[in-house]
């Protein structure tokens, strides 16, 4: 969250800087960016850092709320729209959300946890086998259907496209590198409940797995026929989204793949949505038959969309790949043969197809004659130090990302329960 | 720092910032704040990182908990 903020913050200057000067953007609209950008830092941190899962369920609501007006910073007929399916579809899954939080409250009352902690995720993770398992379980598929339409999970993902293609750059950035992941993050802390709830029979971890690899195949079947490069990134969310889903499903290795997994996915997706954004910019379109040849035009932009894209259909040696490779792993050592045959199917198809997208973007012949565009050290980086990180990590993990990563994948899998505990095991 | 206050401020900085920009003259300040702010909070989120992961600690931070008690007076005592 600290990275893609920071630097979607550092793009978001470069950006609405160059949309002032053009006059896209009155300064009253920046204004109102800036303010609604910050406020959904302070909802989407309390998200992350709540300990109770009815506070944690504001934050979420309060992220729609807020984000919902950044979609719509260029008032637009389209963004308009793009706005009230946003509001209108997570409302609803957010509603869902709040009925899965209620009867997780009502499954605790015959653990007595005593009534004003009844939603701590501490005290619900320590009474986990004495929750009702009926009413978890009822409360896990409305969970999973609200948090999972604000983290765009197939089928509940049809605002997702529109809003990430209307909104400006650097917010399409935040909500496919972070919004996304802190809805499935809210799923993620219900499992470990749930599973000792309903018995370690693994039934929670099928339903996410089942709605990963839905999420998987629809996206690779959207990928195949887009012509706007934002709602092609967006379908990449989908999929990429599907895929953590699919490793948490799994279990054991795949948890670790799946939070991997997360932090590639929301640093190379940042990335591409940047460079969309600047190209999108130098061409006055988001038609990739119109921003051919864009390594000729931009050569630091145009390198900085087609490595990401690369990076998304997990090409050695990005980290995406490393990260999916696990996943993989983690398949086989299950024998979910089914879920392997599907995910590769999808990976094979989003491969062919956003290949096929890449290689014309950045060297087909350009739409018409332009000038080559210079950029700036800040751009630079923007576009080469996430670049340095994908690869990085794809070559070598440091001790102290692999120790994070597996304390918290523990703590999924609910092996010893919290963080606390987990050190002092470790000590 | 306290490890609450950090939790406090995680949270206020990003929404003060916000606040600030709405009445700032221009275009390059109202930037320069936000940036200020995810900086600031970022610059802290990485203090609470180290907490949870060095430290082991696992708290509610204390806007939330005001926030839940009027939550639960509103939803359980209707």
């Amino acid at each position: 969250m600290i990275i893609v903020f920071c630097l979607s913050s550092i793009y978001a200057c470069v950006y609405f800087t160059e949309e002032h000067s053009r006059g896209h953007l009155t300064l009253k609209q920046i204004r109102l960016f800036t303010a609604l950008w910050c406020e959904a830092l302070a909802a989407m941190t309390v998200v992350l850092l709540s300990n109770n899962l009815g506070i944690m369920w504001v934050g979420i609501e309060a992220t729609t709320l807020i984000t919902a007006f950044l979609i719509c910073v260029h008032v637009s007929r389209e963004s308009l729209e793009a706005m009230w399916k946003y509001i209108l579809i997570c409302s609803v899954g957010v509603a869902f959300a709040f009925m899965g939080t209620l009867l997780v409250a009502a499954s605790a009352k015959g653990a007595d946890p005593g009534s004003a902690n009844i939603l701590l995720w501490t005290t619900l993770n320590a009474n986990a086998a004495r929750l009702n398992p009926v009413l978890i379980k009822v409360a896990f598929i409305f969970l999973l259907v609200g948090y999972g339409t604000k983290a765009g999970l197939a089928p509940m993902h049809s605002w997702l496209p529109d809003a990430h293609s209307q909104a400006p750059a650097p917010v399409s950035a935040i909500f496919s590198g972070f919004m996304l992941n802190a809805a499935l993050y809210c799923i993620m802390r219900y499992v470990p409940i749930v599973e000792p709830a309903t018995g370690n029979t693994s039934w929670g971890l099928h339903l996410i797995a089942g709605l990963g690899l839905m999420s998987i195949i629809i996206a690779a079947v959207f990928i195949l026929f887009q012509t706007d490069l934002k709602r092609l990134l967006a379908y990449h969310s989908i999929e990429h989204l599907g895929i953590i889903a699919l490793g948490l499903g799994l279990g054991g290795l795949g948890t670790f793949a799946a939070l991997f997994h997360t932090f590639n996915h929301s640093l190379c997706k940042t990335l591409s949505f940047f460079a969309a954004g600047r190209l999108g910019q130098i061409f006055g379109s988001q038609d990739m038959e119109k921003m051919s040849g864009s390594l000729q035009v931009s050569p630091v932009w145009g390198t900085g969309i087609f490595c990401s894209i690369l990076a998304l259909i997990g090409i050695a040696p990005f980290a995406l790949f490393m990260s999916e490779f696990q996943l993989l792993k983690a398949a086989v050592d299950n024998k979910a043969i089914i879920s392997l045959v599907l995910f590769l199917l999808g990976a094979g198809v989003v491969f062919v197809g956003a290949l096929g997208h890449a290689i014309p973007l950045a060297w087909g012949k350009p739409h018409q004659a332009r000038q080559r565009i210079r950029t700036g050290t800040v751009e630079f980086m923007l576009v080469f130090a996430p670049l340095a990180v994908l690869l990085l990590l794809g070559l070598w993990m440091p001790e102290t990302v692999s120790n994070a990563l597996n304390t918290a994948a523990d703590i999924i899998r609910h092996k010893g329960g919290t963080a606390v505990s987990l050190m002092e095991a470790k000590q | 720092m306290n490890y609450e206050i950090i939790l406090w401020l995680l949270v206020l900085v990003p929404a003060i910032s916000g606040l600030v920009c709405v009445v700032l003259p221009s275009h390059r300040t109202a930037l320069g704040i936000m940036c200020t702010g995810v900086f600031g909070a970022s610059l802290l989120g990485l203090t609470a990182v180290k907490s949870v992961l060095l430290e082991g600690r696992h708290h509610s931070p204390p806007p939330a908990g005001c926030l839940w008690m009027l939550f639960r007076h509103i939803i359980f005592s209707s």
